[in-house]
């Protein structure tokens, strides 16, 4: 057994690895249920995390505690190192490829499939008409023709339908741009309304699902020579080779619930990404599909190892999507039946909801989404600027638009009971909308807990609504371009116990950060967090900000909280274990 | 003691002969010697301890280079590995070097019924000794005096079925890591060692697993508050383990310094001006194409092409300083029109 796995939320196990996390984690499990299994894992993830790598070390422990036995050595890539996730896992791939084969001999004359043969995918593509009747199936969950031998599959399983989340159909009523038009980033407040009912708290997420530009499927459908088929009635069907692994369900390719046909023409709009970097697995699909030699060979290079730096430098260096190396390597053609399988999936966006408390409900009782964009739109050096695929779909989304979301819960763990728990926040750039989200959150429950104490009692601040003190830290390029909800924080600061601290980047000729500004508040922060056992939030671009925020603390423990440097270090671990540093960044 | 299977391992650090690892097993003992480090001063003593065993199933390492992880041990390979003695025939220097730690990753090494001992017998032959308890603290057992890895394999196993029900009744209800030892509760009573049994589909490696476990344990509902804390299962040292390393490093060819996502040191900066640099200096050469008014890109005129000679297929044939980079493919002869932001072909 191997196991492959990233690691979510605050150390979490992925979504969809935790109903298997959920079974094996039972107690009356004996240490010798898994005593027959050889196993190994491999971790993915992202070394600006404090836990790094967790969900597989912790996977990797309990399958150990269940009696399996490690043949292979785990191992662990770092998002962070040079060559990304590659640089580990390609050697540990091939290295425990080599370990297998000697190990378990292939039996009789089998021989390890040749790295040139195509594995087939399970589910192709079909014309409705050419589908007999109860094989072909749609992703749609209506059609109830197909089953499979032990009668439980019946259409699609979304993947999206898991705990914690829920499908939901929205409007967009505003999409209004917050920057000045001179400033160089483009980022926008989109405000979307809801017939359902849905509840929601800080750190929740709403998950946008992008459409590709139609020119854009134009463009593909052309070079692939698909445009015939492009508008006819699609399904899916099991490939022949494996009619008799009937419990495995077709790739989920649309989240819609509607009775609209699925045509390749729409599976290419909104379930392909056709604008994704390409990884190296699509080079060595594609090199199946051509003639060419020098093309061929050019792309099988790609694929090769050796030249990972050669891959990173033609793909994720200058952002090159899928569609550009198809229209490079033109003589690439690839089976319209396989297109679900040899392009990715065009997946869903997330973003932290920065609307809480009463900005929870319209004023005609219906739930109400805030979302705090930056359109990503940038130039490498590809001639044609590079645009990210989801904020460019939402930078040009009509007010008014239908789309289908999905509500999660967010990995802050806001709960009720710590109202009157003083909080650090820092939340530069649009980490400010969850942290946002929050301050809203706690108006509303000090306001429906408590009532206003009339006159300044000795310890209250007067007026001020009683809930835990808060210092919020934020930073930006300039105070007149992005910094997001000035007024807002102005009107609050009236109302609660909250004091802001900013930090503009580009408004004087040193550089000043948020990491900065916490350094010069080093009492507040040791007091809130130290002192009174108070929560931080770290939300906003991972990498250098998380990091370069917990030095200054705990450099701010180390001057005010009468620590040393080793010991301060050692507290904001343990404020980790219990819970109370909390980090979100994307 | 000694498996009369074998399977021999070619690895790269090691020089061993690979034989059919099937049908035709020969009974080859494979050895490693764990030699300490003052003997590497005296090498006729190493010969002299060479010459006994078979040179060609022979391996050797230093124990401080081991110790240090400068090198890595092949998995359940030997079937005996040997600690030598000390230039001075004691065992001081290697009772030193042998932490628990490195006594677990030479265990590993060695093959189930493989046998760990010392050149002078001395090794764990004391009752009560501490050496001799880490070396079952390691996972050794003993077995007529000698210490051992034990072999799953062979031992029987009593098929207890672990059927819904029964599960509370039968097993320890406990999380510790101890293995109960004696009873294997064998999952799936047809089940032998090695790979299953698999009917492959024609020329698709695709394995069906569905009689490889027992019937799967149904979840319930209510089961939710049985589940052990996930927070506890990683230690304080589990939590803070560096980065695990792939054991060897492939070969690099070519290598070009990238930068860190984060990059701190300046480096992201000069390759970001460097590719700003590049896509200036083309446009300046496509604004020169269009300043000519050209209805046709001759290759055959200086200027308008670079060394290679492959700018018309695109970035992934262009060579480094090519003046079309960043722009798509063209064909030969081809109208080359531009407009504000994108080369139309």
């Amino acid at each position: 057994m191997l196991v492959v796995t990233s690691t979510t939320g605050q150390g979490d196990v992925p979504a969809n690895a935790r109903q298997f996390w959920k079974s094996i984690l039972r107690r009356k499990l004996p240490p010798t249920y898994l005593s027959n299994v050889h196993f190994t894992t491999f971790g993915l993830g992202d070394s600006s995390y404090p836990k790094f790598n967790w969900a597989a070390r912790k996977l990797h422990k309990r399958i150990s505690q269940l009696g399996a036995d490690e043949f292979y050595p785990r191992g662990e890539a770092d998002e962070q190192h040079d060559e990304g996730l590659d640089a580990t896992f390609v050697p540990w791939m091939t290295d425990i490829r080599r370990h297998l084969l000697e190990r378990y001999p292939l039996e009789g004359d089998l021989e390890p499939i040749p790295e040139a043969t195509p594995i087939e995918p399970k589910w192709i593509l079909a014309l409705r008409n050419d589908c007999p009747i109860g094989q072909g199936n749609t992703a749609v969950a209506e059609d109830a023709a197909v089953t499979s031998s032990n009668g439980q599959f019946q259409g699609n399983p979304s993947p999206y339908q898991r705990t914690n989340s829920q499908c939901l159909n929205v409007v967009l009523q505003e999409n209004r741009r917050l920057t000045p038009t001179t400033h160089w980033q483009d980022v926008r407040q989109l405000s979307f309304t809801s017939s359902s009912v849905a509840s929601y708290g800080p750190g929740d997420i709403l998950t946008i699902f992008p459409r590709n530009p139609p020119q854009d499927v134009e463009t593909l459908l052309d070079l692939m020579g698909w445009t015939s088929v492009a508008d006819q009635e699609v399904c899916f069907i099991r490939n022949k080779s494996f009619s008799r692994y009937s419990h495995y369900s077709p790739p989920s390719v649309t989240l819609e619930s509607t009775s609209s046909p699925m045509s390749l023409r729409k599976i290419l709009t909104i379930s392909l990404d056709i604008n994704a970097i390409p990884k190296r697995s699509f080079f060595a699909m594609i090199a199946h599909f051509t003639d060419d030699e020098m093309q061929k060979e050019r792309l099988l290079e790609f694929v090769n190892p050796e030249y990972v730096d050669e891959l990173y430098d033609y793909t994720t260096r200058p952002r090159r999507s899928i569609l550009e190396v198809l229209q490079e390597f033109d003589s690439v053609k690839i089976p319209w039946q396989w297109a679900a399988s040899v392009l990715p999936e065009l997946r869903g966006r997330q973003f932290s909801i920065a609307s809480g408390g009463q900005l929870k409900t319209d004023s005609h009782g219906h739930v109400c989404f805030e979302l705090l964009v930056a359109i990503v739109r940038y130039k490498t050096v590809i001639k044609k600027i590079r645009e990210g695929v989801c904020t460019r779909y939402l930078a040009a989304l009509p007010e008014g638009s239908s789309l289908d979301v999905t509500l999660q819960k967010g990995s802050l763990g806001v709960s009720k009971e710590q109202t009157s728990r003083p909080l650090v926040m820092i939340g530069p750039g649009t980490g400010i909308a969850p942290i946002r989200s929050l301050v809203w959150e706690r108006l509303q429950r000090g306001q429906q807990t408590q009532a206003r104490p009339p006159e300044p009692s000795n310890g209250s601040i007067s007026g001020k609504i009683d809930v835990g003190e808060m210092a919020l830290f934020f930073g930006c390029r300039n105070k007149d371009a992005d910094y997001f909800y000035q007024e807002e924080w102005y009107q609050l600061r009236k109302e609660l116990p909250l004091q802001t601290f900013t930090a503009f980047s580009r408004d004087q000729k040193h550089k000043v950060y948020v990491q900065d500004v916490i350094r010069e508040h080093s009492e507040l922060v040791s007091r809130l967090l130290h002192e009174l056992e108070g929560v931080v939030y770290v939300c906003g671009s991972s990498g250098k900000m998380p990091k370069a925020v917990r030095t200054a603390l705990t450099e701010a423990f180390t001057r005010c909280g009468k620590m040393h440097q080793g010991d301060a270090e050692a507290y904001l671990q343990k404020m980790e274990k219990e819970g109370r540093y909390k980090q979100e960044t994307w | 003691m000694a498996p009369a299977v074998t399977v021999d391992v070619s690895d790269s650090d090691f020089h061993a002969p690979s034989t059919n690892g099937s049908s035709n097993a020969t009974a080859f003992v494979r050895t490693l010697l764990l030699s300490p480090p003052s003997l590497s001063s005296h090498p006729e003593k190493l010969d002299q301890i060479l010459a006994a065993h078979d040179r060609n199933a022979t391996d050797i390492q230093m124990l401080d280079r081991l110790s240090l992880a400068l090198v890595t041990l092949p998995h359940s390979t030997y079937d005996l590995i040997l600690i030598l003695t000390d230039a001075d025939n004691t065992r001081t220097e290697s009772r030193k070097l042998l932490s628990s730690e490195l006594l677990s990753r030479i265990v590993r090494s060695l093959k189930p019924g493989g046998q760990l001992s010392s050149q002078d017998k001395t090794l764990g032959a004391i009752e009560d000794s501490d050496e001799r308890r880490e070396a079952i603290f390691a996972g050794l057992i003993l077995q007529d005096n000698k210490l051992v890895k034990p072999d799953y394999a062979s031992t029987q196993s009593v098929p207890l079925r672990l059927g819904k029900k029964k599960a509370e009744g039968g097993a320890a209800a406990t999380t510790s890591a101890a293995g109960t030892g004696a009873v294997s509760l064998n999952l799936n009573g047809k089940r032998k060692n090695g790979p299953p049994d698999t009917v492959q589909p024609a020329g698709v490696g695709f394995v069906d697993f569905s009689d490889d476990f027992d019937a799967p344990v149904e979840i319930e509902d209510d089961d939710d508050d049985d589940l052990i804390d996930e927070d506890t299962l990683l230690s304080d040292e589990d939590m803070s383990r560096p980065i695990v390393q792939p054991p060897e490093c492939r070969p690099r060819t070519g290598k070009r310094r990238r930068a860190c996502k984060d990059c701190t040191c300046g480096l992201a900066q000069r390759l970001e001006a460097e590719d700003a640099a590049k896509r200036q200096t083309a446009d300046q050469n496509l604004a020169k194409l269009k300043a000519e008014d050209l209805a046709e890109v001759d290759f055959t005129v200086q200027g308008k092409v670079g060394s290679c000679g492959n700018c018309a297929l695109g970035d992934a044939f262009r060579c480094d300083g090519c003046p079309y980079i960043g722009m798509p493919a063209f064909k030969n002869g081809e109208e080359v029109r531009l407009t504000e932001e994108v080369v139309q072909l």
